[in-house]
């Protein structure tokens, strides 16, 4: 009972954080990218939450159990994508004010690549959706099933006595899927990314807490880490797993199908990811926020997530518990370790990691609904008109994702297609990017047919698996090359977007300025209106506020002469204004432009309207910083 | 790959030492690369022991 409380006091807390947070969220802006506030320890925190999936504990356990501390792997592999994203792929889109991916390849290409973009980025999204409620349905009935006391105290049992109780329905995996639903429409309806981000801050520390603690406390169980590291069998130990063998888990696979495909495909072209760092007060700290991510808190998450399954190994050695199935290393060892209240933490964990990744995808699919579809055929609407629909359209979307999960639940064959058509469109998509910013005569019509040839090349690798063998690194083709068709995949599109480049080159080299890795300097002109201003300067100044300016003077602020020497300023200079306590994470900030004339007195002059869209406060001092 | 990567952005112009905000992307990155790869290394050592 008492883990019951738990989880249910933790849900409603969410809910009310979600919502409070969103009553900073007031514009599109905020509704999409959190109003491109946030600091970076603030990103990075929460992107952790909507990374960790919600079967992570249980698939990565089970991995963990299975084969030791190599189930670090698919989430220690982040870095092979920094350099793109850091570099080209986060400035471009943060620099040119772009909403979505496909307004990128409309942008660098043409309006029918983007079209074709659209398509495949709502069904991957979408099917997304789907596929983690159910997931979740999935997780906790699994739960329930080791604790058949939860079930009946949840009321389960007590179903059985409604005038509509039906056999064929599986109640124990829809009902807490429509409630996780439900409440995370909430929060997303009142304060979509701004609301996303906050929560998903509480979930990631939630989620590395209950991971970290289940390993930390099995660990005490057994003594220490010395009968730990003894009850596990010498393959366990080791940070990589056998270069290609066994078939089903090898290193070779889990670096081209993980590193080289899935994290391309996570933080380049999955909408929700790539909106979180745009959401940074500025592309430093979107790429802090990365740095901080994939090389910190991904291998903190991985051992939060597959930990306990070593544990469970360890365990199970010494004669402490049987695992059994491998599937039930996680919860086996979460209930072994745990008091109960304690235990519905975890089962609060687990929840946590559900919802931080659906609010993240339903957020992205608003953002691909308003920017993608409804804004082009809708043009110079209000800014209030756009927010509306994008506050339906996280309702519909949620509705929609809920029909999705009886009919991936009974007809497993739709979610394989689903499954199926994106991983054969993945890797022509990944090089259509890496040619898009790196080659600039890659033109509209390489792209079109990159996407289409590629998707084909890819589809025959599964009708005929030998093509893929000749770069098959020796793996056994008994599991049909699952992870070997990732390289396939790279090889075969990266020949026909070199060869449709020269059949086919880009002639307009002027609607490419700012959209390749070669002309960053026209983004960035073009941002600021002006030529960026990158002179050394003191980090940030401290000053009272005054909401004494007109309200015509749109973004401008004015500062006084001192602070404008100390932080190399010059008038139509972008700045970050925020509240000085540091905790706040940039939720109560502006950005604006430095203006034509200084401030007369000691203080920091901006409109009252800019005031109010801070959340500052009169009588606590503001912090001043330099953007370019 | 990553070395490719990193080189073809400093060509391109999309890194620059011009921009300070790059100067402490670069260094951040080979920091904690370099953190990454002796936490690997002594693992392997310490699990070969």
């Amino acid at each position: 009972m008492l883990d019951i409380i738990v989880v249910i006091l933790y849900l409603f807390g969410i809910v009310f954080i979600g919502t409070v947070a969103g009553k900073f969220s007031t514009t599109t802006s905020d509704f999409f990218f959190g109003g491109q506030r946030f600091t970076w320890w603030l990103v990075g925190m929460s992107c952790v939450a909507t990374l960790v999936g919600s079967y992570s504990f249980i698939q990565y356990s089970e991995v963990g159990y299975s084969h030791g501390m190599p189930s670090l792997g698919p989430y220690t592999n982040e870095w092979f994508v920094l350099p793109i994203f850091l570099g080209a792929w986060l400035p471009i889109f943060y620099y040119n004010r772009l909403e979505s991916v496909p307004e990128y390849f409309e942008k660098r290409f043409s309006w029918g690549v983007r079209q074709v973009v659209i398509g495949f980025l709502l069904l991957y999204l979408i099917g997304y959706v789907g596929v983690n409620l159910l997931t979740i349905g999935v997780a906790l009935k699994g739960i329930m099933a080791n604790d058949p006391q939860l079930a009946s105290a949840l009321g389960f049992e007590a179903l059985k006595s409604l005038p509509f109780y039906s056999e064929t329905v599986d109640y124990q995996i829809i009902v807490p899927a429509i409630l996780v639903a439900v409440l995370s429409a909430i929060y997303l309806h009142s304060g979509g990314q701004t609301s996303v981000i906050i929560t998903d801050l509480v979930q990631g520390f939630l989620l590395l807490f209950v991971g970290l603690g289940v390993v930390g406390l099995g660990i005490h169980s057994l003594g220490g880490f010395e009968p730990f590291f003894s009850g596990l069998p010498d393959g366990h130990k080791f940070p990589f797993a056998h270069f290609n063998d066994p078939p089903k888990f090898h290193f070779v696979g889990d670096f081209w199908n993980d590193a080289a495909v899935g994290s391309f495909a996570f933080y380049i072209i999955n909408q929700g990811i790539l909106m979180r760092f745009l959401s940074a007060r500025s592309v430093t700290d979107g790429r802090k926020a990365m740095v901080f991510v994939a090389l910190f808190m991904m291998p903190l998450a991985a051992i939060s997530v597959g930990g306990a399954g070593w544990v469970g190994k360890a365990l199970e050695t010494h004669g402490y518990v049987t695992v059994g199935d491998p599937k039930e290393a996680f919860i086996t060892v979460a209930k072994f370790v745990t008091l109960p209240g304690v235990y519905g933490m975890v089962v609060a964990a687990v929840v946590a990691a559900l919802m931080s990744t659906l609010d993240t995808l339903i957020t992205a699919i608003c953002a691909v609904v308003v920017n993608d579809i409804i804004r082009p055929r809708v043009p110079g609407q209000s800014d209030e008109y756009y927010l509306k629909i994008a506050k339906q359209a996280a309702v519909v979307v949620t509705v929609f994702g809920l029909c999705l999960i009886p009919v991936f639940n009974q007809f497993a064959s739709i979610y394989q297609a689903l499954s199926h058509f994106t991983s054969i469109l993945i890797p022509p998509l990944i090089i259509v990017v890496i040619f898009g910013v790196f080659v600039r005569k890659f033109s509209a019509t390489g792209a079109l047919w990159t996407l289409i040839l590629g998707g084909v090349a890819v589809q025959m690798s599964v009708w005929f698996p030998q093509l893929i063998t000749p770069i098959a690194h020796g793996v056994d083709p008994s599991e049909n090359y699952s992870f070997m068709r990732a390289l396939y995949g790279l090889l075969s599109t990266s020949i026909i977007a070199t060869i449709m480049t020269f059949l086919a080159p880009e002639r307009d080299m002027e609607k490419l300025a700012g959209l390749t890795a070669y002309d960053l300097d026209t983004a960035l002109f073009r941002f600021k209106g002006s030529d960026p201003n990158f002179e050394k300067s003191g980090a940030r100044v401290e000053l009272d506020v005054c909401q004494s300016l007109p309200e015509g003077d749109g973004d401008n602020i004015r500062l006084p002469r001192s602070a404008l020497d100390e932080l190399a300023l010059k008038p139509g200079d972008m700045i970050y204004v925020t509240d000085t306590r540091w905790w706040w994470g940039g939720l109560r900030s502006v950005h604006a432009r430095v203006a034509e004339t200084e401030a007369e007195g000691d203080k920091v002059e901006m409109t009252e309207s800019m005031f109010q869209r801070g959340g500052f406060y009169p009588d606590l001092k503001l912090a001043v910083e330099k953007v370019f | 790959m990553f070395v490719a990567s990193m080189t073809t952005l400093f060509k391109s112009g999309a890194i620059s030492w011009e921009r300070a905000p790059d100067r402490l992307l670069v260094k951040g990155l080979l920091i904690g690369l370099f953190s990454f790869m002796t936490v690997h290394g002594t693992w392997i050592w310490m699990a070969s022991r």
